[in-house]
Parts: structure tokens; C-alpha cells; sequence
């Protein structure tokens, strides 16, 4: 079946937020069958910093949906976008 | 100081089971972008790094290998190896990792499988308008080149439907797993006359950024900063914002100022295509714009729908598609449900040959041109026009059920 890769983007609600409680709550918010790798910050503008979160899941029915669900739902996190997805070796 | 090379992201597309993996892997190897003291002396180091990779190297590697850049001659090039299931098609189409181009796996013992037909047409979809045809599993049938000209054939009849012209694209016999026709031509295929996969990479053409084209920026979120205003978060797609522009927003219909522009925190003057940039604008309110709008500029803006002639692909649909089917479009930043108003015609995706006009219904594997209406106004663009504003996937009880693009619209305003 294979895994993929992906690289999910989450928008915070204002340049205010506190990342360091985000990214604890993204940790806490995988589901059973992703798995987390990293958490990147990436500044964007006026103050606000983007998380890029890159997670593991396998190339089977549902994709990165649960995984977006879940970060959907954290507190601060204003929206939630898959910027890349590639298969790994 | 030598000039800097040119940059392109090449996909790797076609069946799971076809070998695309050991063939990635390989050039990624023969190209030198897996490093020698990654690897350990052994007779075959390729197999070596494979079962590597398969068993005991850690996660890291393997994700630092899927994001790996690798040189030929005249390009980098960034290979993604593109998912197999279909779930993963919404994030193809909407994520902002655009393919300049592709290489097609078909394995020889396998032949065209619906797999394969899905992706040809998924890659017109996305855009990629140049193709090599990667014929892999040579070795299993003895390099014999009958075979590899029926497959040619076939692939060529399949991707003329989509509009490609398979006497301009290269059909390559592979082995992946040996190594041959990868970066030097192969003594196996004697007969074959064509260049080596990395020979055929380098006579891509590297794509122009889309500067020409009117500005669009679909935007992704809207923010009220303290002491700056109004912020639109987004990605250029098309086009150039320039500082001190005026643009409108559609289809909230409202205009204001660009009054700065920022990227990774720094000014800019002005932001191109593939730039991820936050704007402050004035005139504009957090309130009055909000995500899956686009920016434009007033002279040519942002097209508003109220109905589209779409050409669609049906990829996995439990029961069918028939006049009144209201499921959500995804296109660009926007989710917007639309209802089918007419199935206009079938075609065999296989020929492209219109197969029946008015069909009562369509089922999974078909194509098809259908005429559809959002419920609430949405900005899309005829792919003619603007490629990048007219692709979308089209979601259903948490699938993707189709995939397509706006071919013609008719303006809402």
C-alpha cells in the first residue's frame, strides 16, 4: 500500500496566539493512524506564523482527512490546508 | 559564477503496482541525490538502498528522500511521487505543490489499467502539459520490442484523447529494477533509438511563471491586525499585485487599496506567482471578504459564475450521478455546493469519442461534459483562460467523486 507524506498548513486565528500550545495540542490530535514528524514555523506576514505540520499517513481510502479534521478543531487554529503530499519509498 | 539552474517539479504518476517507487528511487541513485555514504559497499547497491528503505532506515530518511532535489544536466528537478488512492486527488488538485511535469509509469506485464487512464486525465486536470511515458518491467518480458509497441499503441491512442501528441512525447523502455534506459541507454533494448530518462528530463521546457495572465489571488484567510488594518492571506497564482494597486474582490464585490505587501515578514513591492503573501488592503473590511474570495485587478476581474460547462471525470461514486446531484466543488480556497443541471455527453474515455448524448446517468470510470450551477456565487475561470482558477475535485460523503474543469461559464454579472 505505501505511505505518504504530507505537508498540512495551519493558519492561526491571530499573531497573537500562542504557538508553543498549539503545537502540544497538534501532538495530542493525531489520530491512531497518522503519524507526526515535524512541526515547522513559517512566518508569513504582519506578525503571523503559519504551522507547517508533516505527517505520515498511508496511501489508503480517507487520506489526510482525519488528520485534518482533527487540527481543524484546535483552539487558535484559523484554518487548516494540505500544501504537498508525496508518496514515500 | 555559473548561472543558477532552473527549477522544476516533475511527477511521477500511474498504477501503485507499476514500479514508480523502485523507479524514483533509481534516478534519484544514478543522479547522485542519494548520497554515497548513505549507502553501504555491496554488489548491487541499488537493491541495497531499497531494502534499506524498506526495513530498517529511519523515518527520517525516507521523508528527507521524498522532498530530495536531484540535477541533470540542464534542470533541478523536485520529483513527487504522486499517491495512488484517489482520496488523495482534492489535495492534487487544490494544494499549491504544482507539477511542471510528469512522468506516466505503465508497467508492460500490466498494461493500461484504470489507474493509469485516471491519471492521464487527472494530469490534464492539474495542468501538466508535458509528458514522457515511462514503459517499466522491460526485464520481464525479455526487452522484446513488439511488446513495448503494442503498449506505445495503446498509451498513444490513450493520451491523444486528452490532448497530448504522443509523436512529440518520449515512450521510454524502462527497468527500474535493472537500471536500464535511466541515465544511459541500455544494451538490452538495442533497438531502442530514443534518449535515456534523464537525457528526455532535460528536454522539458522550464515553465514560465504565469505573470502575463490577470492577477488572482483565491484567498485563505482573513485577519484584523492591530495597528495594520485589514489582512488577506493567500498564494498569487496569477499575475502581479503590485504595492499601491487598486483590487476587487469577487464575488464579495467590494475594491480597496493594496497598501503593503508582506512575504516570510519582509516588504515587498510587488508579489508573482507562487508567492505566499499576507496584504494589507484599505477600503476593505475583515468582515467584507473572507476565504475562497479572489482579488483581481477592476479592470479584469475575478469571473463570477452562476453556471459552468464543466468536463468531469467520475473517480469513485457508490451509486450515480444524475440532474439535481448537489455535491461540494472544491476549486481554489472556495467550497461551494453545486447542482447538476444536464449531463450533456458521455465520452469513452478511452477514444474521447462522444459515446452518448443526454445520458440519464453517470457511474464511475465515465467522463463527461455536464453543465453545472453553484448555489451561492463562486469565482471560476475557463481552463483556456486561466488554467490554474479552473480545475476543482468534487467531494460527496467525505470522498472525492470527481475530478474535472471549466471549460465555459456563464458570468453572474
Amino acid at each position: 500500500m505505501g505511505d505518504v507524506v504530507a505537508t498540512i498548513k495551519l493558519m492561526p486565528e491571530s499573531p497573537e496566539v500562542d504557538l508553543e500550545n498549539i503545537k502540544k495540542n497538534i501532538e495530542d490530535s493525531m489520530p491512531e493512524n497518522a503519524e507526526l514528524h515535524k512541526i515547522e514555523e513559517e512566518p508569513i506576514a504582519f506578525g503571523l506564523v503559519a504551522l507547517n505540520v508533516i505527517v505520515v499517513v498511508g496511501d489508503a481510502e480517507g487520506g489526510t482527512e482525519a488528520v485534518e479534521e482533527n487540527l481543524s478543531k484546535i483552539n487558535d487554529v484559523g484554518n487548516v490546508e494540505v500544501t504537498d503530499i508525496r508518496r514515500l519509498m | 559564477m555559473a548561472k543558477k539552474k532552473e527549477h522544476m517539479n516533475l511527477a511521477f504518476i500511474g498504477h501503485v503496482d507499476h514500479g514508480k517507487s523502485t523507479l524514483v528511487g533509481h534516478l534519484l541513485l544514478q543522479a547522485g541525490a542519494i548520497a554515497e555514504q548513505q549507502l553501504a559497499d555491496g554488489e548491487n547497491k541499488f537493491r541495497f538502498v531499497m531494502d534499506k528503505l524498506g526495513e530498517e532506515r529511519e523515518r527520517g530518511v525516507t521523508i528527507d528522500l521524498a522532498h530530495a532535489k536531484f540535477d541533470s544536466p540542464k534542470y533541478e528537478f523536485t520529483i513527487v511521487d504522486c499517491p495512488g488512492h484517489r482520496d488523495f486527488v482534492k489535495n492534487m488538485i487544490t494544494g499549491a505543490s504544482q507539477a511542471d511535469a510528469a512522468v506516466l509509469v505503465v508497467a508492460i506485464d500490466d498494461g493500461v489499467m484504470p489507474q493509469t487512464k485516471e491519471h492521464i486525465f487527472l494530469s490534464r486536470t492539474l495542468g501538466i502539459n508535458q509528458i514522457i511515458i515511462g514503459v517499466n518491467k522491460m526485464d520481464l518480458v525479455n526487452y522484446d520490442e513488439g511488446k513495448f509497441n503494442e503498449l506505445k499503441k495503446e498509451v498513444g491512442d490513450l493520451i491523444k484523447t486528452v490532448g497530448y501528441k504522443p509523436n512529440d512525447v518520449h515512450f521510454i523502455p524502462l527497468s527500474a529494477f535493472e537500471g536500464d534506459n535511466i541515465s544511459t541507454n541500455s544494451d538490452n533494448t538495442p533497438w531502442y533509438k530514443g534518449p535515456a530518462l534523464v537525457k528526455a528530463l532535460d528536454e522539458f521546457t522550464a515553465p514560465e511563471k504565469p505573470t502575463k495572465l490577470p492577477l488572482r489571488v483565491p484567498i485563505q484567510d482573513v485577519y484584523s491586525i492591530t495597528g495594520v488594518g485589514t489582512v488577506p492571506v493567500g498564494r498569487i497564482e496569477t499575475g502581479i499585485m503590485k504595492k499601491a494597486d487598486n483590487v476587487i474582490f469577487e464575488p464579495a464585490g467590494v475594491t480597496g487599496e493594496v497598501k503593503s505587501i508582506e512575504m516570510h515578514h519582509e516588504m515587498l513591492d510587488s508579489a508573482e506567482p507562487g508567492d505566499n503573501v499576507g496584504f494589507n488592503v484599505r477600503g476593505v473590511g475583515k468582515n467584507d471578504i473572507r476565504r475562497g474570495d479572489v482579488a483581481g485587478h477592476p479592470d479584469s476581474p475575478p469571473s463570477v459564475a452562476k453556471e459552468f460547462t464543466a468536463q468531469i471525470v467520475v473517480l469513485q461514486h457508490p451509486g450515480v450521478i444524475t440532474i439535481g446531484y448537489t455535491p461540494v466543488f472544491h476549486c481554489h480556497t472556495a467550497q461551494v455546493a453545486c447542482t447538476f443541471l444536464e449531463l450533456v455527453n458521455k465520452m469513452n474515455p478511452a477514444t474521447g469519442q462522444v459515446e452518448e448524448e443526454n445520458p440519464d446517468f453517470l457511474k464511475t470510470g465515465n467522463a463527461a461534459i455536464v453543465k453545472v450551477k453553484p448555489t451561492k456565487p463562486m469565482v471560476i475561470e475557463k481552463i483556456k483562460d486561466i488554467p490554474h482558477m479552473g480545475r476543482f475535485a468534487i467531494r460527496d460523503m467525505g470522498q472525492t467523486v470527481a475530478a474535472g474543469m471549466c471549460i465555459d461559464l456563464v458570468p453572474a454579472k
